[in-house]
């Protein structure tokens, strides 16, 4: 952005701040730029390949991971929730409790943030290391613009997996939950489920994936910009990966309250 | 600017936080004829290649290629001019997830209309030019460092490009190889009529090859002739990097 | 596995994550949201109108013979009520005579809506415009309530009652005190050689042998000892006990009548302190037998005022009664009636937080 040293501190500062928006306005325009190129994605044979590639790297490379973190959310949330529940007789309202956290909160951030950790992660760290030996530059020369050639499939794969994968992480949480009910808390099982789809309610269960989704965007949106935007060899693309997860994870609970206060006002 | 260029820089220079990485840098290219570029490391040499195609911007000065500002231009006519311009990077910069056939395939599968059976026709001859048919099939990381190059190479020619940029592409080879892409230059060069600019410091392969030697140190141009005069430049500079040249292939 | 085996492989694997994925999304959307698939939509849209839905919101549940039967739709106001529309299970029944009212869910919050059959004539739950019933806000009464008693306490009124109770009790222990020391006009009543006082115990004596009398005739009567005509040509001293009986009796009768004598006086009710005092115990017993918060603070208030204006005359030897005082009787009466207006107060006070809560509460309910 300049090839000048800063002549002041003063200037130095400025420059940061000018370099922190710069950097927002990159993601954004990468996301935007990402988001028209879908259908162009859709319309290549090669750009469906590519998302089905990503799809299954997104989505099915990320399931034993997901797995085990929604199943551990949905235990805690049980255990946590059983215990107060019981002393005041109320273990019945269990299922309710662990679905209704799942479906409106949990579900979508356990999604999240394994995104964010295995796949955000791995595109910055993937784009990064293609920058700095200059396959981006490369393509950029072939007149191959590489948002639409890298970031759309990436970016598309996150956003149709990211609902997908929540409603799984709702599923297996609900799930580890009930394990937990009938091991530790004596509630029977079909008990346990009666009260967990007594409370669901098809609002909560589609703010959620919609949650998730926004979630699939940003992930996306980040990780290609921090990987895109990789300077200075490998230490860039170790900075550029760790940034990546950094900024996601607060996002996405940035996000996450956001529209949660949206929705539930 | 030298009557018949088609690239020409013009008092260029490039300053990175402050320091001038390339300090006032004029020269051109002549239509059909392969320039190295030469200097020791640090000089400027692959940020001038870069500044040709704008993956840099000049901090002053300017960039004419065919009569086109690069560094000032549109975007469509950027894109323009980088479909007539091949680039070989250092490493090749094959995609990692693609067999050498579809690298090569690339830039015609996204930025032309042909049909999969022209595509491959014209990769088969690309891969047949760098001697690289019996790899099609592989991926990069299953070929060695020549290989890449030299797949690089014919992503950079399928598409029949006017100029050809190389950004050291003998580097970390051993000399056979080394020999090998030089010759593959300079076939290419006669058999094709392609410009080729060379980013080297591999002064004896320039030498070689070239039409002609500029010799870049601290961002400046030192000496800009052909290999003959620029064997016999009096200037201290040239003499001291043929000196440093000779030593190391002793 | 070659690179296009590789492919195909994942683009299965993705294939079949989504469509069971999306196939257990579509189920799960199809059992949360009621509709069955087979028998087609179930639910209905019912209105109901209210002026108040108490706190009533979204996706509150309606209940329906104790069971769940669907859940507010949605609330919608209008200038003059508003409207709840239910979505609740097709076979729900309500008839004429119905009830629906807006309940609490429990006392850490939340409602539901209950929805009460009757016993009239089937109502088309689409086409008929429900009327539920006005919740009575819980909270805001106690709220209310609250409000006052901070009111009462802030304002003064109930310290203000209590030490003009307390005055009023030591004006009658002061004036009681004085009577029995026999001062004043009253303590003068006490003597002896007083006719008045004669006569007053005269004519209670009187009394009381008539009474006796007439107990000890009555009991002879009542155990069957001859007739009434045989006993007067039989025995001569039960005709002359029994004449001598009415006789007497007829006389105090006569005297009480005519206002003779303090009691005959008193009884009379001519005179206007013996009216203030009749007047005054009456406020104390009404205070006494209705003793609620609401009321007793005016009765209270109203009582002490009386015993403390006739505790004053009194003190000062005004009036019949105020002479009257000196009787022992009569003495104990009174300080008996101070005993029990420090005891009704004290009562008072002790029950006071929870009596007003008691009747916040009845009265809320």
């Amino acid at each position: 952005m300049w090839d000048d040293a800063p002549r002041s501190r003063t200037q130095g500062v400025v420059r940061h701040i000018a370099k922190f928006l710069s950097s927002l306005g990159w993601c954004m325009h990468i996301t935007v730029e990402a988001l028209s190129d879908f259908p162009s994605v859709l319309c290549r044979r090669e750009g469906r390949a590519d998302l089905v590639r990503q799809l299954y790297t997104t989505g099915i490379r990320t399931l034993p991971v997901v797995t085990v973190v929604s199943l551990f959310i949905g235990m805690i949330l049980a255990l946590q929730v059983g215990l107060e529940l019981r002393r005041f007789n109320q273990e019945i309202y269990l299922g309710a409790a662990v679905m209704i956290s799942l479906m409106r909160e949990m579900g979508p951030f356990a999604c999240g943030i394994c995104f964010a950790a295995c796949v955000g992660s791995a595109i910055a760290a993937e784009l990064g290391t293609m920058k700095v030996n200059d396959e981006i530059a490369a393509l950029e020369i072939m007149s191959i613009s590489p948002i639409r050639f890298l970031a759309a499939p990436r970016i598309m794969a996150l956003v149709v997996m990211a609902p997908l994968v929540a409603f799984y992480c709702i599923v297996v949480g609900a799930m580890g939950g009930g394990v937990v009910g009938v091991t530790q808390l004596g509630v029977n099982f079909t008990q346990y489920m009666a009260s967990a789809m007594s409370i669901a309610d098809t609002k909560d269960l589609y703010v959620g994936l919609l949650k998730a989704t926004l979630f699939g965007l940003t992930v996306g949106g980040v990780s290609v910009a921090e990987g895109l935007g990789t300077t200075m060899g490998a230490m860039g693309v170790g900075k550029s990966t760790q940034r990546s997860v950094i900024v996601n994870f607060l996002l996405i609970l940035m996000f996450g309250y956001m529209v949660t206060r949206a929705f539930y006002d | 600017m030298t009557d018949g260029a088609l690239i020409s820089f013009e008092n260029v220079t490039k300053k990175f936080n402050g320091t001038a990485v390339l300090d006032g840098l004029s020269f051109d290219v002549v239509k059909g004829e392969i320039l190295a570029i030469a200097g020791p490391s640090g000089t400027g040499k692959s940020v001038t290649l870069k500044h040709l195609v704008r993956l840099l911007t000049p901090t002053s000065g300017r960039i004419v290629f065919d009569g086109v500002d690069v560094a000032s231009c549109d975007s469509k006519t950027l894109a323009k001019v980088r479909d007539r311009i091949g680039y070989l990077f250092q490493g090749g910069a094959l995609l990692a997830w693609m067999t050498v056939a579809d690298n090569v395939a690339l830039p015609l599968r996204e930025c032309t209309n042909l049909s999969d059976d022209e595509i491959d026709a014209r990769v088969a001859k690309a891969l047949e030019d760098v001697e690289l048919s019996e790899a099609a099939g592989r991926y990069p990381a299953e070929i060695s460092g020549g290989m890449q190059k030299r797949a690089g190479l014919a992503r950079a020619i399928v598409r029949e490009s006017d100029v050809i940029l190389y950004d050291e592409p003998t580097s970390g080879l051993d000399p056979v190889t080394s020999v090998t892409i030089n010759n593959l230059i300079r076939r290419l060069n006669k058999k094709l009529g392609i410009t080729s600019v060379v980013v080297t410091h591999d002064l004896l392969g320039a030498l070689a090859i070239a039409d002609r030697i500029l010799l870049l140190k601290d961002g400046r141009v030192v000496e800009c002739s052909t290999p003959k005069d620029f064997v016999d430049s009096p200037n201290r500079d040239v003499r001291e990097f043929l000196a440093a040249t000779k030593g190391q292939a002793i | 596995m070659s690179a296009k085996r590789k492919d195909g492989f994942s683009e299965a694997i993705v294939g079949v994550f989504m469509l069971a994925v999306l196939a257990l999304l579509v189920y799960f959307t199809i059992i949360i949201s009621g509709v069955d698939v087979i028998h087609g939509k179930t639910k209905v849209y019912a209105a109901v109108t209210f002026t108040d839905v108490g706190g009533l919101k979204d996706k509150d549940n309606v209940m329906y013979r104790g069971t769940k039967v669907g859940v507010v739709d949605r609330i919608e106001l209008s200038p003059d009520a508003l409207k709840v529309i239910v979505e609740i299970d097709k076979g729900v029944v309500m008839r004429e005579g119905y009830r629906i009212s807006v309940c609490d869910l429990s006392m850490l919050g939340g409602h539901y809506l209950l929805m009460e059959e009757g016993e009239g004539a089937e109502l088309d739950l689409v086409t008929t415009e429900f009327r539920g019933e006005t919740p009575v806000d819980f909270g805001r009464t106690i709220s209310h309530a609250a409000k006052k008693i901070d009111e009462i306490f802030s304002s003064g009124k109930l310290s203000n009652i209590v030490d003009r109770v307390e005055v009023a009790s030591a004006n009658l222990a002061a004036m009681t005190e004085d009577v029995r020391a026999g001062k004043g006009t009253v303590g003068r009543l006490l003597s002896e050689d007083e006719p008045l006082y004669s006569d007053i115990r005269s004519t209670v004596s009187d009394a009381k042998t008539t009474m006796t009398n007439l107990a000890a005739v009555t009991t002879n009567l009542r155990e069957g000892r001859g007739t009434v005509g045989k006993l007067l040509s039989e025995d001569e001293t039960v005709y002359n006990d029994l004449r001598k009986t009415l006789d007497g009796a007829a006389a105090v009768a006569e005297k009480l009548k005519s206002g003779e004598g303090l009691a005959g006086r008193l009884l009379a009710k001519d005179d206007p302190l013996a009216k203030e005092f009749e007047d005054a115990v009456n406020a104390f017993r009404s205070a006494s037998e209705s003793f609620d918060a609401r009321t007793t603070l005016a009765s209270a208030e109203k009582l002490m005022d009386n015993l403390n204006a006739v505790a004053e005359r009194l003190r000062n030897g005004e009036g019949t009664l105020g002479r009257l005082m000196a009787d022992d009787g009569l003495y104990k009466e009174v300080d008996g009636l101070a005993r029990d207006v420090r005891q009704v107060i004290d009562n008072f006070r002790d029950t006071t937080p929870i009596s007003t809560f008691g009747s916040l509460i009845m009265g809320g309910l």
